[in-house]
């Protein structure tokens, strides 16, 4: 299953940046997506920040994730994270 | 819009509007939204879409309500966002769903609440708009002609207020009493000029004179007169929007040569006035970012690669590849420009004053100081509050245009300061370096820069130093509770922090030089983030006896810590040596060549006289009154000295420009293919400071010189091994670190070639690479990174004056 898994900017330069990801420093291409700015909250799949999110979105995506984390954990898997790539 | 049948019902019926049932919004806009005419917008916008509620002023910004169908309020709101006033700069829309209220139709713009204190609304001075300039040239309209229009959209603001709120009383308007017509327009929410301060028109403003050098006016068509004037290669001295201008025709030599020799200016470039964009583009390649930037309401000027064949004079830019350009932005400007023939490619248009002096703004003060200079004064009697050079932007090939001198157009626009609760941290006064002065006040986690105030030695830039400070803490309605200034415990800045700090007993903070450069480029990139900082300038004072100027920094907003350096210059006679390049030539052939370097046909060349170069040389050699230096700046006039580009620095940064001029007239990649390295990674004992040494590169330099190579492939080849060696010293640092991000700041990053390449370098190894986007690399930028260290400092619960004690002078006490 390949996840695109939400971050938030905390530095750009001109089709790179630097996204925070639970506190993970995680350089990713704002290729597709080159109207970021410092602070949004974006979509990021294999290195690529494929779209801009909501604030609220974002910490939507991330309960879910935290959610699946645990299921895999108990051996359960059965949730998806919003924003699931292909 | 919606999906329900509608039903007709007594109630829905009596309120029905459009094809959507009615909707009640609240919208509140923040950013610079007052004084820009957006009210004004929003009531037209209400009215266009048949909805009634209000709009108005209010702490945190504009507070809109509006009622009507659904899909009307979409609309609206889709066009609030996307087509605002041009002088507006929106943060944030927050829009949310209200009920429905009783009221009677149509849309109003309510005054501002009972005790409610709106926050100080002094905008930027603008360009003149496109309706101004259609009324200004058409005959049939009542403002034809006039030299000093404006509406909500455009003119003076910031040089003409005098105190806050913004209103026209409180401004050098205040003298003039509108006549009814325009009393009618200014009192119209329908009409452009609704609330515009500074209107006037021929029946009530102020006018337009031309006046002989001694102050008497001359009769006739003063715009007429003074095209003429300029016309046949006269200089006329020409009231702007932050001070006077002198100008003269660009096209012939020694009308352009008279100039520089009147105002004392060796061969620092001139910029030039054009027509238009279509005309500039004959004068210079203009990257179309550049040219976007020129029309908007900042119209700054922007210095371009200048075509060979530009028809303009040699005096105008004399050794530089460049052409600083701009497009007239007051009416005055435009009416000048129009009245002179087509093939008038461009005028010179430079800042009324003599070399190094602040600009004239006062019309007493033109004739004193302008009176020698000029053959004409083309002024009017709208006073100006406060001088405000053209703010100077730097064409680039690989990213938007880099400001070098940040004024009129920009400031006081605030800018934000990164870091979570930034907006937390109390008032205060950052009063920036020595050279190219700019200070700040910051206000509510936002940096207000004052505009570039110069060289503080000049007495006349240190007073207006001083009366700016004053000046934004009135505007702004800034009490600090610190201030902040450079670790350089004799610069006059920090002198005057202490004595400032003295009066209104509040803590100093000191912050070193190049921490401070480090924090303006994250500042600039709204980044709070740990990064590597390489920070290349002339000088600045170090925290360990010695003067930096090539560093590599380890940096945030709090903390800093030096990884590598420029192996040191022993530089003879300190500041003698920024002046002389060829004493920084002495210097790089001491560290090339060792202690018999005296002996070497390269120090003969640069001091031919003999007893010269040997006292020359015994300073080196015994290191007595050398200052020890890792100065980047002082690196590249010694180059151009070694080279014979340029022996003398007549004005900052003068040799290191024609390093780069030569540099850039290398078109080929030829001469850099195959390189090796010509720079050595020395770790110091500890193994905490790298040095960087490039005695391999200056005696390559020397040699191939001396045989006759070609001196541009030479500059260029200087360019790329200076810039491979900071790619290795960073990418170890990286290495060591972890971190990916790398900011560049100091002056030496006006240098567009040696950025350019660095850049590229960098993002090949991997690094996220922050370069300043709205305030300029050199010391202009300084009181932003103050701003933001200290306001980080106080967030993160450190008391300004308690922390980092090693950097810290009580300078209180001296």
């Amino acid at each position: 299953m390949c996840l695109a898994v939400p971050g938030r900017i905390v530095a750009c330069d001109a089709d790179q940046a630097m996204a925070d990801l639970h506190g993970n420093r995680v350089p990713v291409s704002i290729l597709f997506a080159p109207d970021v700015t410092v602070g949004d909250w974006v979509l990021i799949h294999a290195g690529f920040v494929i779209q801009r999110l909501e604030a609220e979105a974002a910490r939507r995506s991330w309960a879910l994730l935290a959610d699946l984390v645990e299921n895999e954990a108990r051996g359960t898997a059965t949730g998806g994270a919003e924003g699931s790539g292909p | 819009m919606t999906s329900r049948p509608r039903e007709w019902t007594a109630e829905r019926g009596s309120r029905w509007l459009g094809r959507s049932p009615p909707e009640r919004k609240r919208w509140l806009v923040t950013g610079q939204v007052q004084g820009v005419g957006f009210r004004p917008f929003v009531y037209r916008l209400a009215s266009s879409y048949a909805l009634s509620g209000f709009v108005r002023n209010d702490t945190l910004g504009v507070t809109i309500e509006a009622q009507g169908p659904a899909d009307h309020l979409v609309r609206f709101d889709r066009t609030l966002r996307k087509q605002f006033p041009p002088l507006a700069r929106i943060e944030r829309v927050d829009c949310c769903s209200i009920g429905l209220r009783e009221e009677s139709p149509g849309f109003r713009i309510e005054p501002s609440g009972e005790g409610q204190q709106t926050s100080a609304t002094v905008t930027i001075d603008a360009a003149l708009c496109a309706d101004c300039l259609r009324e200004l040239c058409d005959p049939a309209d009542r403002r034809f002609g006039h030299g000093l229009i404006t509406c909500t959209h455009c003119g003076p603001r910031y040089t003409i207020v005098r105190r806050v709120p913004y209103d026209r009383s409180h401004t050098s308007m205040a003298g003039f009493a509108m006549c009814s017509r325009c009393q009618d327009e200014y009192a119209d929410p329908a009409n452009r000029r609704f609330h515009a301060q500074p209107i006037a028109c021929h029946d009530c403003g102020p006018r337009v004179q031309l006046a002989d050098p001694s102050g008497a006016v001359l009769a006739g068509d003063p715009l007429g007169r003074a095209a003429d004037l300029l016309l046949s290669g006269r200089i006329v001295a020409v009231k702007g929007l932050g001070g006077f201008h002198l100008a003269v025709r660009a096209d012939v030599e020694p009308p352009v040569r008279r100039l520089r020799e009147l105002k004392l200016r060796d061969t620092k470039p001139f910029a030039l006035l054009c027509r238009s964009l279509s005309t500039a583009e004959h004068l210079v390649r203009l990257s179309a970012r550049a040219a976007a930037e020129m029309s908007t309401p900042a119209c700054p000027i922007v210095l371009a690669p200048r075509r060979p064949d530009a028809p303009v004079a040699q005096a105008v830019a004399p050794g530089s590849h460049r052409l600083g350009i701009m497009l007239p932005y007051t009416p005055i400007q435009h009416l000048l420009v129009q009245m002179l023939s087509p093939d008038l490619p461009a005028l010179v248009m430079t800042s009324g004053n003599r070399a190094a002096e602040p600009l004239v703004r006062d019309n007493a003060e033109a004739v004193r100081r302008l009176g020698g200079l000029c053959d004409a004064i083309l002024w009017h009697d709208r006073p100006i509050e406060r001088g405000v050079d053209d703010s100077v932007l730097l064409d680039l090939q690989d990213g938007p245009p880099l400001p070098i001198r940040r004024a009129r157009g920009y400031v006081p626009a605030a800018l934000p300061l990164p870091g979570p609760g930034a907006d937390g941290a109390a008032d205060g006064l950052c009063l920036g370096g020595e050279l190219k002065n700019t200070v700040a006040v910051v206000r509510g986690g936002q940096a207000i820069l004052s505009q570039h105030l110069g060289d503080l030695s000049h007495p006349l830039a240190y007073e207006q130093f001083r009366a700016t400070i004053r000046d934004l803490c009135g505007l702004f309605g800034v009490a600090p509770a610190w201030i902040a200034h450079d670790l350089h415990p004799l610069y006059l800045s920090s002198t005057h922090a202490r004595t400032l700090a003295r009066e209104r007993d509040v803590p100093l903070l000191a912050i070193q030089h190049h921490h401070a450069h480090a924090a303006a480029v994250l500042a600039d990139n709204r980044c709070s983030e740990p990064v590597l900082a390489i920070v290349c300038d002339g000088a600045g004072y170090g925290t360990d006896q010695t003067v930096w100027g090539g560093e590599l920094l380890w940096a945030d907003l709090l903390d800093f810590r030096r990884l590598a350096r420029l192996r040191l210059l022993r530089l003879p006679g300190g500041n003698a040596a920024a002046r002389d390049t060829r004493r920084c030539g002495m210097a790089l052939l001491y560290a090339a060549f060792g202690p018999s370097f005296a002996q070497h046909p390269a120090a003969a060349r640069l001091f031919p006289v003999r007893q010269e170069r040997e006292v020359i040389a015994q300073m080196i050699v015994q290191g007595v009154c050398c200052v020890p230096s890792s100065s980047a700046g002082r690196l590249f006039d010694g180059v151009a000295a070694l080279l014979d580009l340029c022996t003398f620095n007549h004005h900052e940064a003068q040799a290191a420009c024609c390093v780069e001029a030569a540099a850039c007239v290398q078109r080929s990649e030829a001469a850099l293919q195959g390189m090796t390295p010509l720079w050595r990674l020395h770790d110091d004992p500890q193994g905490e400071l790298q040095e960087i040494d490039l005695a391999p590169l200056v005696r390559h330099l020397v040699l191939q010189h001396a045989v006759g190579a070609d001196t541009p492939a030479l500059a260029a080849l200087f360019h790329e091994q200076l810039a491979w060696a900071w790619e290795e010293a960073a990418s170890r640092a990286m290495e060591r670190t972890g971190l990916r991000i790398v900011g560049l700041s100091g002056g030496v990053f006006c240098n567009e070639l040696l950025t350019r390449r660095l850049t590229e370098r960098l993002r090949g190894r991997g690094a996220i690479v922050l370069r300043h986007l709205a305030v300029p690399p050199n010391d202009g930028g300084l009181a932003l990174g103050q701003a933001a260290i200290a306001a980080a400092r106080a967030t993160a619960g450190r008391s300004p004056e308690t922390r980092h004690s090693a950097q810290l002078i009580r300078s209180g006490e001296v």
